[in-house]
């Protein structure tokens, strides 16, 4: 029988053979040595490579941001935690003004090969600060990558393919994911930065989604299956790059496009990809691209959150419309 | 370093020496020292005019930093690393940056630093005020890594030490005991606002991380105090110089009065009380190096 691995414990490993692969390779942030992070991602880490190259830093977002920079330019590599989401904002001036231009700035001549790790998105009736969609700043932000893993055994390879990378990269896990399991091989071969893939293939329409709401679009798949209508499932992975070809493939193949995320709709990933559609095969389209979507509102309470995220049955009635158009 | 608020001088306004000047240079030295911040005010004076005939774009100018940037920056070993902001023309002469290709950035060819940051061991030019102060500590976390015998030089303004940027900073670099020396230039102004009504004094607000501290006036203390944060090893020295250190206070026309167009950002400014007019500390200087031994008759 195949080993199964949690998102955690997948990411931990990503770490680990990183660091063993590489040592000039570093990992901190906000209780992250000690404690092994408050998600238990970096747990052990400090243990097996010292407080040199796995440390807690002061609760200073921005610092922690901009050491990376300088870290980067004495030749270390850094995978910095935010703590959640909702605490990353202290450090955006940094991403903004520097991770994102450094390479522009310095004409080509400086890396920096830098992770900022973020556990994201909402699903954990977590509270306020906790469950934010941080995903379009970075998007917007040229001079970035943006990758959202959406299992446990992508996770594994995403963040090594991120450490890997020579630029700066946003990795925004899916917190509600965490201890999602998956059987199989822990390895970074398969789909790179910048490539989606089809989790499952169906001719009626085609579902583009990333994240946490992979398993839901999954799950509307299965229900309208049974209904009689095939959905190709698109996991885009990675939200810059983008993968265009496999959207536009999408949207030429099934003539139907249904894009689904947590983030609110206004100026979303959706937008972006209908958007790209209408580029890439607007002669193909068949129905309007529909976009299933957390609401124009700050994220909300617990107790409201079933009724803020896109749902199985949102997403499968959107399809159903769609198809029906 | 020992605590000191009052400002470290061997020199008076009028060009007096005070007390024991010997801080153990050759002629050499000094008059390169000297010759660094006639070339930097010379250089200085040319850009403004170059800026005022548009061939350069917004130029922030540094007179009366001549001394604070060269002291500092002729401090350093080759293998230190300087995080400039935007007002380091004069250090980034010192350290070996190809004038030319610094002021690429002003001129508006490319942004950040067109020179290569590594080989001159010069950062890219900073705007976001206060935003280089993380660079340098981390810079200085990772020499601390490699166990190598350096330092990071960081150069800030006296507005900049509002920021919660140059808090985060200094924190970090004293929990980590990095080898990371920040800068803090004070001209005096931040813009329109003096110096007192935007920042509190920054040596004294360094306690705050527990870093220590020095507050040099003029070049030769800039440099004794360069050297000897080198030399003892502090993990961090805070320092203010620039309105005290140079002849004259900031210029009247800041950085934005090129950008501004037809917007006159200067009405209002006004030379702080107590600032010496134009030219006197660069006279001072030379009337006192003349009258001494080092300078060539
Ligand atoms: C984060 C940020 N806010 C505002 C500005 C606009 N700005 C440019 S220079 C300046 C004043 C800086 O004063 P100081 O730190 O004393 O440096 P000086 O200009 O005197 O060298 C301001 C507010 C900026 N560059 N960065
Ligand atoms: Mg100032």
């Amino acid at each position: 029988m195949a080993e199964s691995f949690t998102m955690v414990a997948a990411l931990n490993a990503a770490l680990r053979d990183s660091l063993e692969h590489d040592d000039r390779l570093l990992v901190f942030g906000e209780d992250v040595g000690r404690a092994g992070g408050v998600f238990r991602v970096t747990d052990g880490l400090q243990d097996a490579f010292g407080e040199q190259r796995v440390f807690d830093t002061p609760i200073a977002e921005a610092a922690i941001a901009g050491a990376a920079i300088g870290l980067a330019l004495a030749g270390w590599k850094s995978v910095v935690e935010m703590q959640f989401d909702g605490f990353s904002y202290p450090a955006l001036d940094q991403v903004i003004s520097h991770w994102a231009k450094f390479r522009q700035r310095t004409r080509g001549r400086v890396d920096l090969p830098i992770v900022m790790r973020i556990p994201s998105f909402g699903g954990i009736k977590g509270k306020e600060h906790h469950g934010e969609s941080p995903e379009t700043y970075y998007v917007h932000t040229a001079g970035l990558k943006v990758v959202v893993p959406s299992t446990p055994l992508d996770a594994y390879r995403l963040l090594r393919l991120s450490i890997a990378d020579p630029d700066p990269v946003i990795f925004l896990e899916p917190k509600s994911r965490y201890w999602s399991k998956e059987e199989g091989a822990l390895t970074v071969d398969g789909p790179r930065i910048g490539e989606a893939r089809v989790l499952r293939e169906g001719a009626d329409c085609a579902i583009v989604t990333y994240g946490a709401m992979v398993t839901r679009v999954l799950a509307a798949a299965d229900v309208l299956a049974a209904e009689g209508v095939q959905a190709r499932v698109v996991d885009l992975r990675s939200l810059v790059p983008l993968d265009l070809s496999a959207v536009g493939a999408a949207a030429r193949d099934t003539g139907r496009v249904v894009v689904v995320h947590e983030a609110p709709k206004t100026l979303g990933m959706g937008a972006e990809i209908a958007a790209t559609v209408m580029e890439e095969a607007f002669d193909y389209l068949q129905a309007p691209v529909a976009r299933v979507t957390g609401w124009n509102v700050p994220y909300p309470p617990a107790s409201l959150e079933d009724l803020y995220l896109p749902s199985v049955e949102r997403i499968a009635e959107a399809a159903r419309r769609t198809v029906a158009y | 370093m020992a605590e000191q608020t009052e400002p470290f001088r061997l020199l008076s306004p009028d060009g007096a020496p005070v007390g024991d000047t010997d801080v153990g240079l050759e002629a050499e030295d000094l008059r390169a020292l000297l010759r660094w911040m006639i070339l930097a005010r010379r250089l200085d004076r040319e850009c403004i005019a170059l800026q005022r005939q548009g061939e350069l774009t917004v130029y922030p100018g540094f007179e009366g930093q001549e001394a604070a940037q060269v002291g500092s920056a002729f401090a350093l070993g080759p293998e230190d690393f300087v995080f400039p902001s935007f007002r380091e023309l004069a250090a980034a002469l010192v350290r070996g940056v190809d004038a030319v290709q610094y002021l690429w950035y002003h001129r508006g060819t490319w942004h950040g630093g067109p020179y290569d940051p590594r080989a001159t061991r010069f950062g890219p030019i900073c705007v976001p005020v206060a935003t280089q102060i993380a660079h340098g500590v981390g810079y200085a976390m990772g020499l601390k890594l490699d166990g190598a015998p350096a330092c990071s030089l960081t150069y800030f303004g006296d507005g900049s030490a509002s920021e919660g940027d140059f808090h985060e900073a200094a924190n970090l670099a004293a929990v980590f005991a990095a080898t990371a020396i920040l800068f803090c230039q004070n001209n005096g102004w931040a813009i329109s606002a003096l110096h007192g009504r935007r920042s509190e004094p920054v040596p004294q607000r360094r306690r705050g991380a527990a870093l220590a501290g020095a507050r040099p006036d003029r070049a030769l203390p800039h440099l004794a105090g360069g050297t000897g944060a080198r030399q003892r090893r502090v993990r961090c020295g805070v320092r203010a110089g620039g309105r005290n250190a140079g002849g004259r206070g900031p210029r009247r026309d800041h950085i934005y009065a090129g950008a501004a167009g037809r917007v006159d950002f200067r009405l209002g400014l006004r030379r702080p009380a107590g600032v010496p007019r134009a030219g006197a500390g660069g006279g001072a200087r030379r009337r006192w190096l003349s009258r001494s031994r080092w300078w060539p008759r």
